[in-house]
């Protein structure tokens, strides 16, 4: 049983000792180099924290989605037939599954935002 | 290094038709992921170049995305470009070094300012001086899309596509196909381009990735119009909508010109100096196409890092713009077009 400090507070203690106290004497022509490694670092941390829940809500609305598909339970091979469906949207008409398909690729995308940058959904309330 | 450095002088000895030349400061320069580019002071003994010449040196990196142009088409088209009339820097020598390792150089003068896209959108000058500088960047546009299409020393660049939208799409869309992972949201701005799809083009000399972060600004003023490498025949709608797509305002998305001022001057100036009205109405479709462009590309350059061998952590953090970009493309297909 490994009872040390868990991934998560390894990397965010990491993470802040680098912003507290290294970046504040890191050389002008490192300082964009060290804030990449923090933002990978963050972008870790909430990888490791959120991917798991976002992966299984992503499945679980690909399979209410595509409810008559009967495609197993990969989210590479639901998204493969979603993208079929997409491609023979027609975008022109009023169209209440195109509506459905597009509030799910929101969610999907809103939730990918959480992990890559959430400062962006804060930039632009989308 | 030195050695490389000890060939450089020789060459530009002989180009400059010079007595003697000396580098005394050979640094390289933040940016570039897909060539180096090298800060170099070099003193020229004799010739027309006599004096202290501050320039920067552009090397070819290991690899290249999308269809970059070569060291030697870059020098071209900034050649052309710059007897134009547009604010680019002077291309001085191409040369390409012998040796195990062929390279291929330009040289060119150095212009002083900014280009770094996030300083630039929060520089105080620039955003007290922004209303003349996008009408200025508007300017520069229309100058590049008036070069003409029939100027042999662009013959390289190849006949132009009859429909540069749909091609796009299909190189687009090819790509995505043979990516490991599907991502339905880049799929949708596929399905919606090809569905709005532009019935005419006009076709212009297109610079490809006119943006902030490639435009060096000092004191609020356009000092040089910078990377050449993607330039070819498109649409003019392309480039006027690359500049004021979402993706490159740097945070500062209420300013819609390039995060810098607003888009409407940015269109004036264009419109000033090329007699011609732009086409608000096709703006937005050239928006989704820039997304999912830059969408592409990301991946593309992630790629170098996961399968290709380039450990490099800016390439793999590019992946994570790819979400921004397929917010931005829903944003923007909310509505029909």
């Amino acid at each position: 049983m490994n009872d040390g400090p868990t991934t998560q507070n390894l990397l965010a203690t990491a993470l802040s000792v680098l912003r507290e106290d290294i970046l504040p004497g890191v050389a002008p022509e490192q300082k964009h180099e060290v804030l990449m490694i923090a933002n990978a670092m963050a972008i870790a941390g909430r990888q490791i924290a959120l991917a798991p829940e976002m992966d299984r809500r992503e499945l679980k609305n690909l399979l209410n989605l595509l409810i008559e598909s009967n495609s197993g339970n990969n989210i590479n091979d639901l998204n493969k037939l979603l993208i079929g469906e997409i491609m023979k949207l027609a975008f022109d008409l009023p169209c209440p599954r195109r509506d459905k398909i597009y509030a799910h690729l929101v969610e999907t995308t809103l939730g990918k935002l959480e992990i890559s940058n959430p400062k962006y959904l804060k930039s632009t309330s989308a | 290094m030195d050695e490389q450095i000890k060939d450089l002088e020789v060459l530009i000895r002989q180009a400059a038709d010079a007595r003697q030349v000396k580098i005394v400061r050979f640094q390289q320069m933040s940016g570039g992921a897909i060539q180096e580019n090298w800060l170099a002071d070099i003193e020229i003994s004799g010739g027309k170049h006599d004096g202290l010449l501050e320039a920067v040196v552009r090397k070819d990196a290991p690899s290249s995305v999308e269809y970059s142009r070569s060291r030697r088409q870059e020098f071209e088209l900034l050649k052309v470009a710059f007897a134009a009339g547009v604010t680019v820097p002077e291309p001085l020598w191409f040369f390409e070094t012998a040796g195990a390792t062929k390279t291929s150089l330009v040289i060119m003068r150095r212009v002083k300012g900014v280009a770094a896209g996030h300083r630039l959108v929060r520089d105080e000058t620039v955003r007290t001086r922004s209303r003349d500088l996008v009408f200025s960047l508007g300017r520069e546009l229309a100058k590049i899309h008036a070069i003409k299409l029939n100027d042999p020393a662009l013959s390289f660049l190849g006949q132009a596509d009859k429909n540069p939208a749909i091609q796009a799409v299909e190189r687009y869309q090819a790509y995505l196909d043979s990516y490991h992972t599907p991502r339905p949201a880049l799929y949708w701005a596929v399905a919606w381009l090809k569905e709005f799809q532009p019935q005419t083009s006009d076709i212009v000399l297109c610079h490809n990735d006119f943006r902030t972060g490639n435009i060096m600004v000092e004191d609020g003023a356009v000092t040089g119009i910078l990377d050449w490498e993607f330039t070819t025949w498109g649409d003019r709608h392309a480039d006027i909508a690359w500049f004021c797509a979402p993706c490159w305002r740097f945070g500062a998305v209420e300013r819609e010109a390039g995060g810098i001022g607003e888009r409407e001057d940015f269109y004036h100036g264009y419109e000033q100096q090329s007699g011609k009205i732009i086409d608000r109405s096709v703006i937005k479709y050239w928006e989704v196409m820039a997304s999912l462009r830059w969408a592409v590309i990301a991946l593309q350059q992630a790629e170098r890092h996961i399968s290709g061998g380039e450990r490099s952590l800016e390439l793999a953090l590019t992946a994570h713009i790819v979400p921004e970009l397929e917010m931005d493309i829903l944003t923007l297909t909310k509505e029909a077009s």
